[in-house]
């Protein structure tokens, strides 16, 4: 099997010596090409876990690779568009876009870049500081493309678009990744603005990875189950039931065919897999078998 | 090869940081520009004693002396609050990361602009310094005044550099631009005075003894730098002063010295350093200074491993 574009196995990290964990027991791995959603609510650890990727915030216990190497190593490899977009703001768009040039010597795409800016209608003599919430997610993702790299990781880089922008940028960068094969991982709390546009996905809660692998395969690793109130099998992992007078729904693991029972079984949605797991934490975590960590270093992936 | 990759390396975060600190070049430049035209007015002054610009020229070498005492003090600021800080406050430092310059790369780029500002301050100080001293014949500088040993040697410019060390390390444990701007400038000022009140026994003082004069300081020059004084006896012990300027003693002797005889001290002694001493003093003084500078270095980029790998 190809190297994984991310495995992580037991990773951790906490703010301080006494603080709190922000991830925790946290792995997963992510094969190279998917566009990734990483999903879950606010406080999560997802922006905590992107920084690690990034080689932003060193990994208090775990392993940590990033297209085979330590993310510092694959710092050439990878681009990351943080949640505030960080730029100079006393650049105008022509210095930044030199400043991408200069840094990434070898691999850097200045055609690219450039249309990036000018589909936005923008004038490279602008100040960064001048720019808009938009106009600046537009500059800092035309930075990280230009770059060409393997890995392009998004912290919520949709959050400050209005709808139009949002899906003009989306249908841009999607159409830019699909091209070069890049893999992307971008991290949401807004269930729908990924939707459709992610064919994994990672589930996040706590600091650690619930559910994990192809979106199509973990919704068909799920049924949604109604029909009159009756016992579930024992073999069946409930996810979460809920019962209306004599009726009942139940969203279950198929881990035990055939389920049995007089119901009426379909598929979840997205967004009601997501809902279902996010409202009951003692549900255990599912990862698919390309999302299982396999390179575990001897010894390192039982770290408590 | 090996090299031209390496050279194109360096020189994208180098130019990147004097970019982002278009700002302060203009001043700078300004200040430099008042820099060379001060030193023009005291070499021009030269030995013309009694014109208006003798006294220019004076306040001038003087200000430039304060200037160098203070200079560490500044730059450590400005290295800590707007150099270092301001990045990780805002998080820009996570753009030039993921921009292919690691973490410390890219402090290290930071570090040494820095470095080149501070020695090309330091040294423009001393030689307006040094100008204005050596034709102000007027102007008693004592070599040993904290401002004028500041603004003519390499301590001085070793100070400088500390500043950017101090700096450099404030900046990433503060991670606040004007908080930062504060610690730092005052953590400078502590080890400066620190090392200002050990400078006298970086070299080892000369001892001058004057016995029976009526003269005390007789053997002491105006060139020398005092820094102990006192009386010996005749077996060479040092005696201190303690009780001989009481009410008591004073009830009993005529004089303190008097009281200091009848205790057996037959001499007087000053511990002192010669003009001679400047050079060595300085020296070694910018070896200790390097040294303090060169570990904080160390310390800062541990720090850095230690938070972002």
């Amino acid at each position: 099997m190809s190297i994984a574009a991310i495995e992580a196995v037991g990773l951790g990290k906490r703010y301080g010596r006494l603080g709190k964990w922000a991830v925790q027991d946290c792995s997963f791995r992510l094969p190279q090409g998917q566009i990734c959603a990483l999903v879950g609510p606010n406080g999560a650890g997802k922006s905590t876990l992107l920084g690690q990727l990034a080689g932003l915030v060193r990994p208090s216990r775990g392993e940590l690779r990033v297209m085979g190497k330590t993310p510092g190593a694959a710092r050439q490899q990878l681009a990351f568009l943080a949640q505030e977009k960080p730029l100079y703001p006393q650049f105008t768009i022509e210095e930044t876009l030199r400043m991408g040039q200069e840094l990434n010597p070898g691999h850097w795409d200045a055609e690219r870049a450039a249309r990036i800016v000018k589909e936005g209608d923008l004038d490279p003599g602008t100040k960064v500081r001048e720019l808009s919430g938009g106009q600046r997610t537009r500059v800092a993702l035309a930075l990280c493309l230009g770059k060409q790299p393997d890995l392009l990781l998004l912290d919520e880089p949709m959050a400050d678009l209005d709808p139009l922008a949002r899906h003009q940028l989306m249908g841009n960068l999607l159409a830019e990744a699909g091209e070069s094969g890049t893999t992307v991982v971008i991290s949401s709390h807004i269930l729908a603005e990924l939707e459709g546009a992610c064919d994994y996905l990672l589930l996040m809660e706590n600091g650690r990875i619930r559910l994990g692998g192809e979106t199509d395969e973990l919704l068909s690793a799920h049924a949604l189950l109604s029909g009159p109130v009756t016992e579930i099998g024992a073999g069946t992992t409930v996810v979460e039931s809920k019962v209306t007078g004599r009726h009942m729904t139940a969203l279950v693991r198929r881990d035990s065919e055939p389920l049995g029972g007089d119901w009426e079984v379909v598929e979840p949605t997205l967004e009601e897999l997501l809902l279902a797991h996010m409202r009951s934490p003692q549900a255990p975590a599912l990862l698919t078998p390309s999302a299982e960590p396999q390179a575990v270093r001897a010894g390192a992936g039982v770290a408590a | 090869m090996s090299g031209t990759l390496s050279a194109v390396r360096v020189q994208g975060p180098t130019r990147l940081v004097l970019r982002q600190s278009r700002a302060v070049v203009l001043p700078a430049a300004v200040l430099l520009g008042l820099g060379v035209l001060a030193a023009g007015v005291m070499y021009l002054v030269g030995a013309d004693d009694g014109s208006p610009l003798r006294t220019t020229s004076r306040s001038l070498t003087e200000y430039t002396a304060y200037t160098a005492l203070l200079l560490p003090l500044l730059i450590g600021a400005l290295v800590a609050g707007p150099l270092v800080a301001r990045e990780l406050e805002s998080g820009t430092y996570r753009l030039a990361w993921t921009q292919g310059m690691s973490p410390a790369r890219w402090l290290a780029a930071k570090a040494g602009v820095a470095a080149g500002a501070a020695v090309a301050a330091s040294v423009l100080l001393l030689v307006v310094f040094r100008l204005g001293q050596g034709t102000a014949e007027g102007v008693h500088f004592q070599w040993h005044q904290a401002h004028a040993y500041a603004a003519s040697g390499t301590a001085g410019i070793a100070c400088a550099l500390l500043g950017v060390a101090v700096g450099t390390l404030t900046a990433l444990l503060v991670r606040r631009t004007l908080p930062a701007m504060g610690v730092a400038a005052v953590a400078t000022g502590a080890v400066m005075l620190a090392v200002g009140q050990v400078r006298q026994y970086l070299w080892p003082a000369m001892t001058v003894t004057v016995r029976e004069s009526p003269e005390l300081r007789a053997g002491v020059l105006p060139s020398h730098w005092e820094t102990s004084s006192g009386m010996v006896t005749d077996s060479g012990r040092r005696l201190d002063w303690e009780g001989c300027w009481s009410r008591q003693a004073a009830e009993t002797y005529s004089d303190p010295n008097a009281c200091m005889t009848a205790r057996g001290a037959v001499e007087h002694f000053s511990d002192v350093h010669p003009a001679s001493h400047f050079w060595p003093l300085q020296l070694v003084e910018a070896g200790v200074v390097l040294a303090l500078a060169a570990g904080t270095v160390w310390l800062a980029f541990r720090v850095l491993r230690r938070l972002h790998g």
